[in-house]
């Protein structure tokens, strides 16, 4: 059974795909489950959003894809993080913070 | 951007691979969700199960994968692409008659627009075309105006402030014999100023243009020649510049070739000499054209406006050669090319406008029946989540395939037909520069294209889905009230369709009757069985002996009734004059000259071109050498009105020379020398031969059998003559008035055209609702009405549509036709008659596109028709 979990904040699927591809190239299930576990099952990202938003951040250059052969000996596509893509990374974690900053100061003053 | 650019037409050209790993990938997912919840605990068809709980529809999933590949308004256009096509290929014959409907209609306009572009718009081959102009000095008193005499070119030259230099040319084409080791050879040229090349911005190819020195008394023996003599007659040698060609038996120095294809007339100049000492001429010589180079910022108004200032003190100064009401006129160079054609060209093209947009209005209806009959297909696709937007989309993209493939058969029609419009063209019509469908043809010929698709879709797509959706679905059936308002709008095409059609009817009608008029118009002679033969001596030394002896040798010939000579020929264009003074009457105030063409000719001429004699004489060959004259009728009149000119005197040149005084002999009858449009000259004969003569032989019949024998005739008296144009009168009448045919004959071509698309699409409307109304009519005959009512209703529809077409048809033909005044001759713009006839070839026509329809619904079996349903 699934458990229950959030939706993700608009805009955030981005950012949470290009942080888990930093240890290295992953595939679809793989980024799924490591954010699943990650956010200790708060956040659950679904299928029909995630590759989409797989193949946006491959056209956009972000992360690159290629064929592997997966941990049970299959093919899969791995996606890895470009340069541009780390630097994407970089940017948005800044703003990310930034606007956390900023919220919580606003939910704890005003 | 590189790689999206990469990813993108990855995803449109491997379209399918893209496909199998998306595919794959999903698969992989899933799978693995499913061991997932295997590993858990579950039976593997209860984790299967939930997997696919989770999953929702992968489809969906994939269908924003496809999205996210940014290339799907480009797959969704390539498959409305391939539905469209489809489409029209499950119609052929709907296909067929759409994609040539508007063949014809882009045809036609494509090539107008072709021809237009030709003659009005294309740049001329000149550097700096647009600062071109011609300077023109206009007299009231002569008829062929616009040259000038050198005093007055000199004093504009002078005294302007807005040319950067003024250049001249000669009006008159000369034929010179070239000889030397090439042999003989009879060659055209013309005398310019040496600035002439310079304003035109000609780059020789060899060799150098005239020097102002050579404008001098004496410079004037150095020729430039042209690209095609220098291939032709010297091979193409470098070694021509420095070289000494003899023209009419004197020497010239050749020191420059033109550039392949320079043309300044419609017809190519082999040779070209400086003005030299004629441009130190005195006044009276009228025989410069003037082209003047405007200096940058500078327009055709403010040219004109100096010209004015500077004209009015030259006049003062010299009452005798200008006129208080000469004008000077600045227009653009242009204008000598194309002038004449203009109003034509541009009659034509709105002409060619009106067929298209006929077509167009076919083609919509017709598109508008293809809608209603698909309104189900529509309906559903709508139903199924396609939005308006994109139902009317994909219907115009179906209307823009047939704009294209009837736009491609356009451009094949207009590439066929302007060849064949400048292969009938004579070659004195020609455009100077002569281009092909090119770039602005095919720009011209996009942008209709468009407008058609938005002309022709619009309406049916807009129509198709505007309607609500449940009440169709529920009873979308062939006769429902929806397609009521729909009928109207199709029956308001048809009669605007019959509406342009009349207009295009009765322009064209009018310009046909005025062609019928201008063939008919009297020239003064009798052309038919005439064979003309331009000849020119080298020198002026024995011209009498040579003209007389081969006028002799001809007349001697069998089938020849008459031959003579005349210095220049009726409908040559060119004309030469000298003023006068009247015996016995008070001189005129200073300036207020009388102006007389001046001919030359041989005893015979007035017979062999059948020219009446009025009163008196006409020349006898003991005449020569005496000062006598025949004059032509409107001489006599203007000059002698209510008098007999016969032995009175009058004299030629008196202001400038000692006056010679000639005794007039005999009145003849007015020639129009000039065109068929034109009035009259003011003539008067003399017996004289000169240098260059025109022959013109009566024959017997069928002119050119003769040609061979006046040939031999010229050669027996002298061998190294060359001989000229050698034409027949009515092929040179007839080509004076070539535009005019081709104007008549192309506005016929699309009236014709525009009535057959009204009819049709008459045809089509009646014999659609007929379709529809077929129970209609079963169960008003089962009801006892009889074949003849149903005929009688069905006519009565189609004939009340083509009433109001007519009617509003006629009223814009009579606001329309009256812009068509300056082609038209001998008939007004809003003739009766003109009117008349149309109306009732429409009403005919009209009748004969309803009544086949109605037969076939009279003919109905109402058992058949009711039982359809």
């Amino acid at each position: 059974m699934p458990e229950q979990s959030l939706d993700l904040p608009q805009g955030t699927l981005d950012l949470l795909i290009l942080r888990t591809l930093v240890p290295g190239p992953n595939h679809g299930w793989a980024i799924s489950e490591r954010i699943h576990q990650v956010s200790s099952k708060v956040l659950q990202v679904q299928q029909g959003s995630l590759y989409p938003a797989l193949h946006r951040l491959e056209r956009r250059g972000w992360i690159k894809a290629s064929w592997g052969v997966s941990e049970n000996n299959r093919r899969a596509k791995y996606y890895e993080l470009s340069k541009s893509g780390r630097k994407q990374l970089e940017a948005e974690q800044g703003q990310w913070k930034k606007l956390v900053a900023a919220v919580a100061q606003i939910l704890e003053t005003a | 951007m590189l790689s999206d650019i990469l990813i993108r037409l990855r995803a449109l050209i491997r379209r399918n691979a893209v496909e199998s790993e998306l595919d794959e990938e999903i698969r992989f997912h899933f799978d693995r969700q499913v061991e997932k919840f295997v590993r858990s605990g579950l039976p593997s068809e209860e984790a299967h199960r939930q997997a696919c709980l989770i999953f929702g529809g992968a489809e969906q999933i994939k269908q924003r994968c496809r999205d996210a590949r940014g290339v799907r308004f480009i797959e969704a256009l390539a498959r409305d692409l391939r539905f469209g096509v489809r489409m029209l290929r499950k119609a052929p014959g709907f296909t067929a008659v759409a994609v040539l409907t508007l063949a014809l209609g882009i045809g036609a306009t494509a090539t107008i627009f072709a021809a237009a572009y030709d003659f009005l718009l294309r740049p001329l081959p000149f550097s700096h075309s647009d600062r071109l102009v011609m300077v023109k000095r206009y007299d009231p008193r002569l008829l062929q105006s616009g040259w000038t005499d050198p005093p007055s070119f000199k004093y504009w030259r002078e005294k302007n402030h807005v040319f950067e230099d003024l250049g001249a040319w000669s009006e008159i084409t000369n034929y010179y014999n070239l000889t030397g080791a090439e042999g003989p050879e009879r060659v055209s040229a013309k005398q310019v100023s040496s600035t002439f090349f310079q304003l035109l911005g000609v780059q020789l190819i060899l060799g150098r243009t005239f020097s102002s020195a050579e404008d001098q008394p004496g410079g004037s023996h150095v020729a430039v020649i042209s690209h095609s003599l220098w291939e032709s007659r010297y091979g193409g040698s470098p070694g021509v510049v420095g070289k000494t060609i003899i023209l009419n038996g004197e020497s010239y120095t050749v020191i420059g070739v033109l550039p392949a294809g320079f043309r300044f007339s419609t017809t190519a100049e082999d040779v070209w000499t400086p003005l030299g000492e004629l441009l130190n001429g005195g006044p009276y010589g009228y025989f410069l054209n003037a082209i003047g180079w405007l200096k940058p910022g500078v327009t055709l108004a403010q040219a004109q406006a100096d010209m004015d200032a500077i004209t009015a003190p030259w006049a003062r100064q010299f009452p005798d050669s200008w006129n208080a009401d000469q004008k000077v006129a600045v227009e653009s160079l242009r204008d000598r090319y194309a002038r004449q054609l203009r109003p034509a060209l541009l009659a034509l093209l709105v002409a060619a406008g009106l067929v298209l947009l006929i077509a167009c209005a076919n083609l919509a209806h017709l598109l508008l029946a293809r809608a209603a009959s698909r309104q189900k297909e529509i309906a559903l696709r709508r139903a199924l989540g396609a939005s308006r937007g994109r139902i009317i989309g994909q219907m115009l993209l179906e209307s823009a395939l047939l704009a294209f493939l009837g736009g491609l058969g356009g451009l094949l029609i207009a590439f066929v037909s302007l060849r064949a419009l400048y292969a009938v063209l004579p070659a004195g019509w020609q455009p100077i520069t002569r281009g092909s469908i090119d770039a602005p043809v095919l720009a011209f010929t996009l942008a209709i294209m468009l407008l058609t698709v938005f002309v022709i879709g619009m309406a049916p797509a807009w129509s198709a889905t505007g309607y609500d959706l449940i009440e169709c679905l529920k009873e979308c059936r062939r006769s429902s009230l929806a397609n009521m308002s729909k009928r109207s709008l199709r029956g308001a095409l048809i009669a605007g369709e019959i509406a342009l059609a009349a207009m295009l009817l009765t322009g064209a009608a009018l310009v046909l009757e005025s062609f019928v008029r201008l063939s008919a118009v009297n020239l003064g002679f009798d052309s038919d069985s005439v064979l003309t033969v331009n000849l020119a001596r080298n020198n002026w030394a024995g011209t009498d002996a040579f003209y007389n002896d081969v006028l002799e040798r001809i007349a001697a010939l069998p089938r020849v009734q008459a031959v003579g000579a005349i210095n220049i020929r009726p409908l040559s264009g060119a004309d030469w004059g000298q003023d006068i003074i009247i015996e016995g009457r008070p001189p005129r105030p200073s300036g207020d000259l009388i102006w007389a063409s001046h001919r030359q000719v041989s005893p015979g001429y007035f017979r062999a071109m059948r020219i009446p004699l009025i009163d008196g004489r006409s020349f006898a060959p003991a005449d020569e050498n005496k000062d006598v004259a025949v004059i032509s009728e409107t001489m006599a009149r203007r000059y002698w009105p209510g008098e007999n000119p016969v032995g009175k005197r009058f004299g030629v040149n008196c202001a400038r020379a000692k006056c010679r005084w000639n005794s007039i002999i005999g009145v003849v009858g007015d020639v129009k020398e000039l065109g068929v449009t034109s009035e009259p000259v003011v003539a008067m004969y003399f017996l004289e031969t000169t240098r260059g003569m025109t022959l013109v032989v009566r024959a017997a019949q069928a002119p050119t059998n003769l040609i061979a024998d006046v040939r031999d005739c010229i050669h027996s008296v002298d061998p190294a003559q060359p001989i000229g144009d050698v034409r027949t009168m009515d092929g040179i009448v007839s080509e004076s008035i070539a535009p005019q045919r081709l104007t008549m004959l192309i506005a016929g071509l699309f009236a014709a055209l525009a009535l057959l698309l009204a009819m049709v699409g008459l045809y089509g409307v009646i014999a659609y609702s007929v379709a529809q109304r077929n129970r209609e009519f079963g169960v008003r005959m089962a009801l006892g009405a009889a074949k003849s009512d149903i005929l009688h209703m069905v006519v009565a529809q189609g004939f009340r549509l083509a009433l109001a077409g007519m009617i509003v048809g006629m009223a814009g033909a009579l606001a329309l036709t009256r812009a068509l005044a300056s082609l038209l001759f001998g008939v007004k713009p809003a003739d009766p008659l003109t009117f008349g006839a149309v109306a009732l070839l429409l009403v005919g026509v009209a009748l004969l596109a309803c009544y086949i329809p109605a037969r076939r619904a009279s003919k109905i079996d109402p058992m058949v028709a009711l039982r359809y349903e």
